[in-house]
C-alpha cells in the first residue's frame, strides 16, 4: 500500500524559479523513504508541498489517499513533521511545549507524559526550550511530530548541526518510530544516514528525481561501498551531463 | 477555534517570560508619556485656547492681544473636552469656564474681556473652573490610546516576525492550526499587553493628580481599540513579503508615527494648521482618543458616530488582516 503518490509535481515559484520540474514518486506504508540532493534541488519544497504548507504548481499529490491542497485541512491532522530548524515557543517549557502541539492535534494531557517517555525527553519536562541542546531540541521536535499519531512523519534534515552521539540517538528514535509502522519520509545531506536508515532512497537534483532505488541497488549501478561514494558518482555525472 | 485560547495562552507565556518584553510593556509606554507627551507636549506651558461663543469681536481682540488663541463655534462641551477655556457672552453676562489647571490666567482674560468692553462695570464676569480636566489628564488619556495603537500594530508585526524569523511559523503552518486561529491568539496576546501597559502610565497620571474614570466600559473599549490596531498590524504584515520581514516593521513605523504626531494625542486640534485638522480629527486614533477621554476623563457616553466609526474599522482591519495573515500558502 502506498501512502504517498506524487504524478507529475511541479512547483515554480515567483514566473521563472522552476523548484519542482515534474516529479513522480512514490512512498510506501511503513518504509523509510529518503529524499537526498544537493542544496537547493527541492528537497524541502517537496516536502512543504507533501505536508501542504505549500501548494504545488501543476501535478497529483496524494497523502494517505488524500489530495492536496484539496483535502489539506484533513491531511494536516493526519501528519507529522519535524522541520529543518525546529522552533519551539522558547520560554516555554518542553513539556508546556508538547502539551500545546498534543492539544492542537485534539490529545490528551496523558500523551504528553507518554511521547516524553518514548524520546527520553522526561527529565527536560520543566526545561524551557530555549535551554535545550540542539540534540534534545530535536528530540522535541520529532516529540511534536507524533503529537497526533501520525500515519506519515516528514523529517526535513532532522540530524543537521548534531553532533554523532546526538545524531544516533535520533536515528535510534526514527528506528523506533517506523517499527510502529509510520512511515517516515526523510531528505538529508548525510549519505551513511540514509544508508543505514532507508529503505529506498530518491534523488533528487535541479528540480527532477534524477534515481530511485533502494541504497543497494545504487550502491550496485555505481560499483561502490557506500551510498555516499555512489551518490557522488551520480553527481559527477549529472554535473557532465550539465 | 479549539486552538485560540491554547495558541493565545502559549504566545502569551512565551512572551511574558522575557525580561525584554516586561520592559518594553511596562516601561517603555511610560518613557514614551514622560518624553514625548510631557516633554514635547509642554504639561508644564499654560494653554491659553479660547473657545467664544456670543461675540465674533471678542475672538479678534483675544488673538490680538498675543496671551490667548481664540477661537468660536467649539461649543462648551467640545472646548472642555479639548482642554479649551469656554467664554459664552450673553449681553452683559459673561461665563467663563475655564479648567483648574488655566486658574492663573483668567484674572488676565478677565482683564482683557473688561477691555474689550469698554467700561469695568459694563459687564458682569461669571468664573467657574472645572475639575479634572486637566492637561494631565488629556495627554495620560491621549497616551493610552497610542499604547493601543502600538501594542496593536508593532505588537503583531514584531510578535508575528519574531515567530517567523524563529521557524516557529513554519511548525504550525504544518499542524491543524487555522490562519485565523493563529491571528486572533495574537490579537489576545496584545489586548492583554494593552491593558497591562495602560497601567503604568495610568498610576504616572495618578501621580499628576489625574483620578481616571475605570470601568468595565474603559477595559472593553481599550480591547476594542486594540484589536481595531492589531487588524491593521496583521493587514500589513500579511501584504509583506515574508523572505523580508524588515518591510513590515519599516511599513509599520511609516504608518504608525504619523498617525500618533498627526493626533490629538498630545495636543488639541486647534494647534494644528487648519489644512491638516480635517485629517487629524478624523483618523483612527484621534477618534479612538475622544471616545477614551469621553470615558475616563469626563465620564460621558461618546458619542455614536464615534462608536461606529471604530467598530466599521475594526471590523474591516480584522477582516482583511485575518485573509491576509496567513500561515501558509495553501491557505
Amino acid at each position: 500500500m502506498q501512502t504517498v503518490i506524487v504524478e507529475d509535481l511541479w512547483k515554480v515559484y515567483g514566473r521563472r524559479k522552476e523548484a519542482l520540474r515534474g516529479i513522480t514518486f512514490s512512498v510506501n506504508s511503513g518504509e523509510i523513504f529518503s529524499l537526498l540532493g544537493p542544496n537547493g534541488a527541492g528537497k524541502t519544497t517537496t516536502v512543504k508541498i507533501l505536508s501542504c504548507t505549500l501548494a504545488p504548481t501543476k501535478g497529483k499529490v496524494n497523502v494517505l489517499g488524500m489530495e492536496a491542497p484539496k483535502d489539506c485541512v484533513r491531511i494536516r491532522e493526519e501528519v507529522g513533521i519535524v522541520p529543518q530548524e525546529f522552533q519551539g515557543f522558547s520560554d516555554l517549557t518542553v513539556e508546556e511545549n508538547l502539551w500545546y502541539f498534543v492539544k492542537l492535534y485534539g490529545g490528551t494531557k496523558s500523551q504528553v507524559d507518554e511521547l516524553l517517555e518514548k524520546i527520553g525527553v522526561t527529565e527536560y519536562r520543566k526545561t524551557k526550550f530555549r535551554n535545550l541542546s540542539g540534540g534534545f531540541k530535536k528530540r522535541v521536535a520529532i516529540a511534536c511530530s507524533l503529537a497526533g499519531d501520525p500515519k506519515i512523519v516528514f523529517m526535513d534534515e532532522p540530524t543537521v548541526g548534531l553532533d554523532p552521539r546526538s545524531r544516533r540517538s535520533v536515528w535510534d528514535i526514527i528506528r523506533e518510530v517506523r517499527s510502529k509502522g509510520v512511515t517516515i519520509f526523510l531528505t538529508t545531506h548525510y549519505l551513511d544516514e540514509a544508508q543505514r536508515l532507508s529503505d529506498r532512497v530518491a534523488v533528487i537534483y535541479e528540480g527532477k528525481i534524477v534515481r530511485l532505488s533502494t541504497p543497494q541497488d545504487l550502491m550496485s549501478e555505481f560499483k561502490k561501498q557506500s551510498l555516499e561514494e555512489a551518490y557522488l558518482a551520480l553527481m559527477e555525472v549529472l554535473g557532465d551531463v550539465s | 477555534m479549539r486552538n485560540v485560547a491554547s495558541t493565545a495562552w502559549a504566545i502569551i507565556k512565551d512572551n511574558l517570560s522575557s525580561r525584554t518584553t516586561i520592559f518594553f510593556v511596562l516601561f517603555f509606554p511610560l518613557f514614551l508619556t514622560l518624553i514625548f507627551a510631557f516633554g514635547f507636549g509642554a504639561a508644564a506651558q499654560p494653554h491659553v485656547l479660547v473657545d467664544v461663543n456670543g461675540s465674533q469681536g471678542l475672538v479678534s481682540f483675544l488673538s490680538n492681544s498675543s496671551l490667548f488663541t481664540a477661537t468660536s463655534g467649539i461649543g462648551e462641551r467640545e472646548a472642555l473636552l479639548h482642554n479649551y477655556i469656554y467664554l459664552e457672552v450673553n449681553d452683559t453676562r459673561v461665563s467663563i469656564l475655564y479648567p483648574s489647571q488655566d486658574a492663573y490666567v483668567v484674572p488676565s482674560l478677565e482683564a482683557l474681556v473688561q477691555e474689550y468692553f469698554a467700561r469695568p462695570d459694563a459687564v458682569n464676569i461669571v468664573t467657574k473652573p472645572e475639575s479634572g480636566f486637566t492637561y494631565y489628564a488629556y495627554v495620560v488619556s491621549g497616551m493610552i490610546g497610542v499604547v493601543a495603537l502600538s501594542n496593536g500594530v508593532f505588537g503583531i508585526t514584531g510578535v508575528a516576525a519574531g515567530y517567523y524569523r524563529d521557524r516557529l511559523v513554519d511548525r504550525l503552518a504544518a499542524s491543524p492550526l487555522k490562519s485565523y486561529e493563529w491571528v486572533m491568539a495574537l490579537m489576545i496576546y496584545e489586548i492583554l499587553i494593552t491593558l497591562i501597559s495602560s497601567v503604568p502610565i495610568l498610576v504616572l497620571g495618578l501621580a499628576f493628580g489625574f483620578i481616571p474614570i475605570i470601568g468595565l466600559g474603559f477595559i472593553a473599549f481599550l480591547a476594542l481599540s486594540t484589536l481595531m490596531f492589531s487588524g491593521l498590524g496583521a493587514v500589513i504584515f500579511g501584504l509583506s513579503p515574508k523572505d523580508k520581514l524588515f518591510v513590515a516593521q519599516t511599513a509599520a513605523n511609516v504608518i504608525v508615527f504619523p498617525l500618533m504626531f498627526l493626533s490629538n494625542a498630545f495636543f488639541p486640534l486647534d494647534s494644528f494648521p487648519p489644512t491638516l485638522r480635517g485629517l487629524v480629527a478624523y483618523q483612527p486614533l484621534s477618534v479612538i482618543n475622544d471616545v477614551i477621554r469621553d470615558v475616563v476623563v469626563y465620564n460621558v457616553l461618546p458619542s455614536a458616530v464615534d462608536l461606529i466609526y471604530i467598530l466599521a474599522f475594526t471590523t474591516i482591519f480584522i477582516v482583511l488582516g485575518a485573509r491576509l495573515m496567513k500561515l501558509r500558502e495553501t491557505d
